[in-house]
């Protein structure tokens, strides 16, 4: 299997934000964090466009380069997770991320953040898979469950789409050639390199 | 005079005791990170990492990604040709009876 990778086909999203909402309640995510945005481009001048935003598991992951206690990892699919109990919620891999995918959960008098969270690809965290302490830290694991992430399972028009990186940009290439034209997948090229 | 001067030495005793006071609430706000020593050589990640994902469990998964595959026959292309005339009782294979776009 290839790399696990998002694909946001911009010219399908309709902006209804289940994936927003999907997201919050199968990890329980809390209040006033989002692992997952929708975002609109070019609003209400011609050529609008919506697009679902999270952390995009990059090949070349900034997040990873920047972490001064290396928290970070990726799993053999490819997909980056860090480890809570060694961040020390520093900030740094908020500005390197092109995405704004990094959250911190608190915000203290004395400037204290909280450990960061972000998006998991639904894959949880290094505990053992399935526990209460990996749901508790990460969220649900369902790629452990031989699951995709909820987000792209239920996109009503399939707009955001997860999977082994060849697959899926075989499916977007199926669409630009039925309908003629292509969206540019948003943040594909800034992930994981030019080609698609 | 001497009074003036011993209310002085009076206020700068008074500032540090406040000063060793906020220092005590700081120290015991930090309860959690004492005894903790935060890695800071840079390098790879050290830590405990995901068990990963059996052959099964990947299978299943690709099994996933090709459900988010269109059905066949909604890519159609979309031409006056394929499209119903106005009234008429004929549908595009694949689509809703009553669906028109």
């Amino acid at each position: 299997m290839a790399r696990m990778k998002f694909l946001c086909d911009s010219e399908r999203c309709i902006e209804c934000n289940a994936c927003v909402t999907a997201c919050k309640n199968e990890h329980e995510v809390p209040w006033g964090i989002n692992r997952r945005r929708v975002v609109t481009l070019n609003d209400g001048k011609p050529g609008e466009r919506s697009i679902s935003v999270a952390c995009m598991h990059c090949s070349d992951a900034p997040c990873m380069a920047v972490c001064p206690v290396d928290c970070f990892y990726q799993t053999a699919e490819g997909i980056v997770l860090h480890n809570k109990d060694q961040c020390i919620g520093c900030g740094y891999c908020f500005f390197a991320c092109p995405f704004g995918a990094p959250q911190y959960p608190e915000g203290t008098n004395f400037g204290g953040r909280g450990k960061m969270d972000k998006c998991t690809f639904c894959a949880g965290g290094p505990e053992v898979h399935g526990s209460e302490a990996e749901f508790k830290k990460y969220g649900r694991n369902r790629i452990a469950e031989g699951k995709l992430p909820l987000c792209a399972e239920m996109c009503a028009t399939k707009s955001l789409l997860a999977g082994d990186g060849d697959k899926v940009s075989a499916i977007y290439r199926e669409r630009v050639t039925a309908r003629g034209f292509g969206s540019g997948a948003p943040g594909w090229s800034t992930a994981y390199g030019p080609k698609i | 005079m001497a009074g003036e001067r011993h209310n002085t030495s009076l206020s700068r005793w008074r500032g540090r005791g406040i000063t060793c006071l906020l220092a005590l609430v700081l120290l015991t706000g930090c309860d959690g990170e004492v005894g903790r020593s935060p890695p800071l050589q840079k390098g790879a990640h050290r830590g405990p990492v995901d068990p990963g994902i059996s052959a099964e469990t990947r299978q299943a998964l690709a099994l996933r990604i090709q459900g988010q595959r269109d059905p066949v026959g909604l890519h159609q292309p979309l031409n006056p040709a394929s499209l119903p005339a106005e009234g008429a009782d004929a549908t595009v294979d694949g689509r809703i009876a009553t669906q028109r776009f």
